[in-house]
C-alpha cells in the first residue's frame, strides 16, 4: 500500500510535526476557552452575589477620597464622587449579564421563529418576512437600538426592547438557511407525508436540526448585546436611577478623563472582556457542534 | 383477505386515470414528465409499478399522495379516485387529514427518512398520537407492539436508539412501522428495498406480504426491479417513458407479456437454469429512454422495439384494456384498428 511507503519517509515526520502543532493549537485554544469560562463564572458571581464581592453601598458619596488613583486602598480607584470604581462594576455586572442573556434570548425566540416559518413555507411568507428582515438589516444596530431607545424612552426594559430589536436578523438570517437546509431532507417529507400538523413538523422536526447554528448565534449575541446596552447607556438611552451600568459608568469618567484615567477605562476593560470571553465560548462551541467541519 | 384480481373494477380502492405531470419551463411552454398513466388497485391487493430511471414511476405515485405541492414548477392533471372520493378536489386540509391515516407511504432510504435527533420510539410515537390522540407515555405500548408486529427484536432497546445506531434494515422496518401506525387502506412504498442489501430485500418484502395478509391493506410497490415484482405482486403496471405501457396480472407477465417492452425487460432478466442469449449473455434493449419534451411522435418506445410497424412511429398507442389487463402497443392489439 502506498500508505506504508509514505509513513516511512520524510512525509511522515511532515504529519507528525503537523499533528504536534493542530495539537499544540488545540491546546492553546483549550487554555483560552478555560480562562473565558473560568472568568465568566467569576463575573457571572459578582452578578448574582455582588454584596459578597464589594460589601456596602456601591454609591454611598465619600467625599474625602474623590478620584483616587488604583492602588491597595481602593482597587481600581475612586470617582468623582469617592465612589469605588470596583464596586460599581461589581454591582453593575448584573445589569450587564441580564441586558446581554435577555436580548439574546428574546431575539433569538423571536428571530429564530421567523427564520424557520419563512424558511418553512416559502413563497410570499418567505419572501414578506425577509424582505422585513432585510429591512432591519439595513439599520446598524446601534442605530436601530438609538430608534428604538428614543422612542420608547429610557428604562432597562426598554434598552433591552431596543438591544433585541437589533438581534433579530443574523438569528433569521441563519433559522432560515438552516431550515431551508432541513427543509429539503427526506424525514421532514416523511412527517408531510405522515400527515402531520406543520406546526408540529417545525416544533419537533426542523427545531432540534436547526438548533446547533443558532446556539452559536446565540452566544455571538450576548456579547453583541452587551456592547449595544453600554452604548446606548453611554448615550443617555440607559435606564435612569439606582446602581449605574457599564455603559453610563464609562460616560461618567469621560468628563474627568484627563484627570482621572481609571474611571472610563476599567468599565471599557470589562465589557471587552466579557464580550471576548462569550466570543471564545461561541467560538469553541461552533467547532464542538459543526459536525462539516469535525 | 384473498387477492382477486377478478374482483377489481368492481371498487378499486385507488383509480388513477390519465395522469399527467407537466413541469414549468423556463422559457414557456410545458413538457410532461408523466403522459397518461393509468391504473387501479384493488382492496388487499399488491400492485407492482415497474419501469426504467426516468420512466415517471415515482413521479406519479407522488402525484398520486399529492406531494408535488400546489403552486410548485410541477402541475399535475387527471382523475385520481381514492375509495370513492377524488383525490384531487380535496382541500389541503382534507388531503392532510388522508395521509398517514388512510394512505400511508414508506420511502427509498430508510436512514434519511427518520430525524436524525429524535429517538425511534418518539418518532413512531408521532404517527400513533396523530391518530389517537394522547400522551407519550401512553402510546408507549402501541409503539412497541408495531416495533414487535414488524419483526425487530429487543423493541424496548430499538425505541430508545436514535436512527444512526440502527442498520438500514432495521430503519425500514421502523418506517414500516410508522406506515401502519393508523391501519393505512393503502401503502404506498417507493422502492422500500432498493437501498437494502438482498436478504434483507427478501425480508421487508415478506413482511410486507404479511401485513396485507393481516391488514387487509392494498399495497401499490413501485420498483424498478422485475424479480420483486414477481415476488409479491398480483399485478403489475409495466411504465416507460411517463407512460403505462402494460398493466398484468403478475400470473400472466412470465410468457404472456404483450407489450414487447415488457417482453423485453423480460429477457434482460438473469435467470436460473436458462442463459437469456445462446451465449450465455443477458439481452440488453438497444438504445436509451427518450428524453422527457424529446419524445418521437408515435410510441415512445418505437425507437428501441424490435417489432415496430410504420404505424408505431406515426401515432402513440392508446392503453386498450381488457379485464383485468391492458397493454398501449400498437402490434400487441392487431396493429390494423383505428
Amino acid at each position: 500500500m502506498s500508505q506504508t511507503a509514505e509513513l516511512a519517509g520524510r512525509p511522515a515526520q511532515d504529519r507528525r510535526e503537523r499533528a504536534q502543532s493542530v495539537r499544540r493549537g488545540r491546546r492553546q485554544r483549550n487554555i483560552a476557552v478555560w480562562v473565558s469560562c473560568a472568568f465568566l463564572v467569576l463575573v457571572a458571581f459578582a452578578a448574582a452575589f455582588p454584596g459578597v464581592v464589594a460589601p456596602g453601598d456601591p454609591l454611598a458619596l465619600h467625599p474625602t477620597v474623590v478620584l483616587q488613583g488604583p492602588g491597595a486602598a481602593h482597587l481600581l480607584g475612586t470617582d468623582e464622587y469617592g465612589r469605588s470604581v470596583f464596586a460599581l462594576l461589581v454591582h453593575g455586572a448584573r445589569a450587564a449579564l441580564v441586558v446581554g442573556l435577555v436580548c439574546a434570548a428574546s431575539g433569538g425566540i423571536v428571530g429564530s421563529a421567523m427564520g424557520m416559518v419563512a424558511g418553512f413555507f416559502g413563497g410570499v411568507t418567505d419572501q414578506s418576512l425577509m424582505r422585513l428582515n432585510d429591512i432591519l438589516m439595513c439599520f446598524p444596530g446601534i442605530l436601530l437600538a438609538l430608534l428604538v431607545g428614543a422612542a420608547l424612552g429610557s428604562s432597562l426594559q426598554n434598552e433591552i426592547i431596543a438591544v433585541s430589536v437589533g438581534t433579530v436578523p443574523v438569528y433569521a438570517r441563519v433559522a432560515r438557511g438552516e431550515t431551508l437546509r432541513v427543509r429539503g431532507m427526506l424525514y421532514v417529507d416523511s412527517a408531510i407525508v405522515a400527515g402531520l400538523p406543520r406546526r408540529q413538523i417545525i416544533s419537533r422536526h426542523v427545531l432540534p436540526n436547526v438548533l446547533a447554528p443558532l446556539v452559536v448565534v446565540a452566544t455571538l449575541a450576548v456579547g453583541v448585546s452587551i456592547v449595544l446596552a453600554a452604548s446606548l447607556s453611554f448615550l443617555g438611552l440607559g435606564p435612569v436611577g439606582g446602581v449605574p451600568d457599564w455603559g453610563s459608568l464609562l460616560a461618567d469618567g469621560e468628563t474627568n478623563i484627563s484627570v482621572a484615567w481609571w474611571i472610563s477605562t476599567f468599565p471599557g476593560i470589562a465589557i471587552t472582556l466579557v464580550v471576548v470571553a462569550t466570543n471564545v465560548l461561541g467560538d469553541w462551541l461552533r467547532d464542538r457542534l459543526d459536525v462539516a467541519a469535525r | 383477505m384473498t387477492p382477486d384480481p377478478g374482483a377489481r373494477g368492481a371498487s378499486p380502492l385507488l383509480a388513477v386515470r390519465a395522469l399527467r405531470v407537466s413541469q414549468e419551463r423556463p422559457g414557456g411552454g410545458r413538457r410532461d414528465l408523466v403522459r397518461e398513466v393509468s391504473f387501479e388497485v384493488g382492496r388487499g391487493e399488491i400492485v407492482c409499478v415497474v419501469g426504467e430511471s426516468g420512466s415517471g414511476k415515482s413521479l406519479s405515485v407522488k402525484a398520486v399522495m399529492g406531494l408535488l405541492g400546489d403552486g410548485g414548477p410541477l402541475h399535475v392533471a387527471g382523475d385520481i379516485e381514492f375509495d370513492g372520493r377524488d383525490l384531487p378536489e380535496l382541500t389541503i386540509e382534507q388531503r392532510r387529514a388522508l395521509r398517514g391515516r388512510d394512505i400511508a407511504m414508506v420511502f427509498q432510504e430508510p436512514l434519511a427518512n427518520l430525524d436524525p435527533v429524535m429517538r425511534i420510539g418518539a418518532q413512531v410515537a408521532e404517527c400513533v398520537r396523530r391518530v389517537e390522540p394522547q400522551r407519550p407515555r401512553q402510546a408507549m405500548p402501541r409503539v412497541l407492539e408495531l416495533l414487535r408486529h414488524v419483526g425487530l427484536p429487543d423493541v424496548q432497546r430499538v425505541a430508545r436508539c436514535y436512527p444512526h445506531e440502527l442498520s438500514g434494515g432495521m430503519c425500514q422496518r421502523v418506517m414500516i412501522a410508522m406506515a401502519l401506525a393508523a391501519r393505512p387502506k393503502l401503502l404506498i412504498a417507493d422502492e422500500p428495498t432498493s437501498a437494502l442489501d438482498v436478504t434483507v430485500q427478501a425480508q421487508i418484502l415478506d413482511l410486507l406480504t404479511r401485513m396485507r395478509d393481516d391488514e387487509g391493506m392494498s399495497i401499490l410497490l413501485v420498483t424498478h426491479d422485475l424479480s420483486v415484482a414477481a415476488a409479491i405482486a398480483d399485478s403489475v403496471i409495466v411504465m416507460y417513458a411517463g407512460r403505462t405501457a402494460e398493466v398484468t396480472p403478475t400470473s400472466e407477465l412470465f410468457g404472456r407479456a404483450r407489450h414487447p417492452y415488457t417482453a423485453a425487460l423480460l429477457r434482460s432478466l438473469p435467470q436460473r437454469g436458462r442463459a437469456a442469449g445462446k451465449s450465455g449473455r443477458l439481452v440488453a434493449i438497444g438504445g436509451t429512454v427518450p428524453e422527457p419534451g424529446q419524445m418521437p411522435p408515435g410510441c415512445a418506445f418505437a425507437p428501441r422495439c424490435d417489432q415496430a410497424i410504420d404505424r408505431c412511429s406515426q401515432h402513440d398507442p392508446p392503453l386498450e384494456w381488457s379485464g383485468g389487463s391492458a397493454v398501449a402497443c400498437w402490434v400487441a392489439t392487431g396493429g390494423e384498428q383505428p
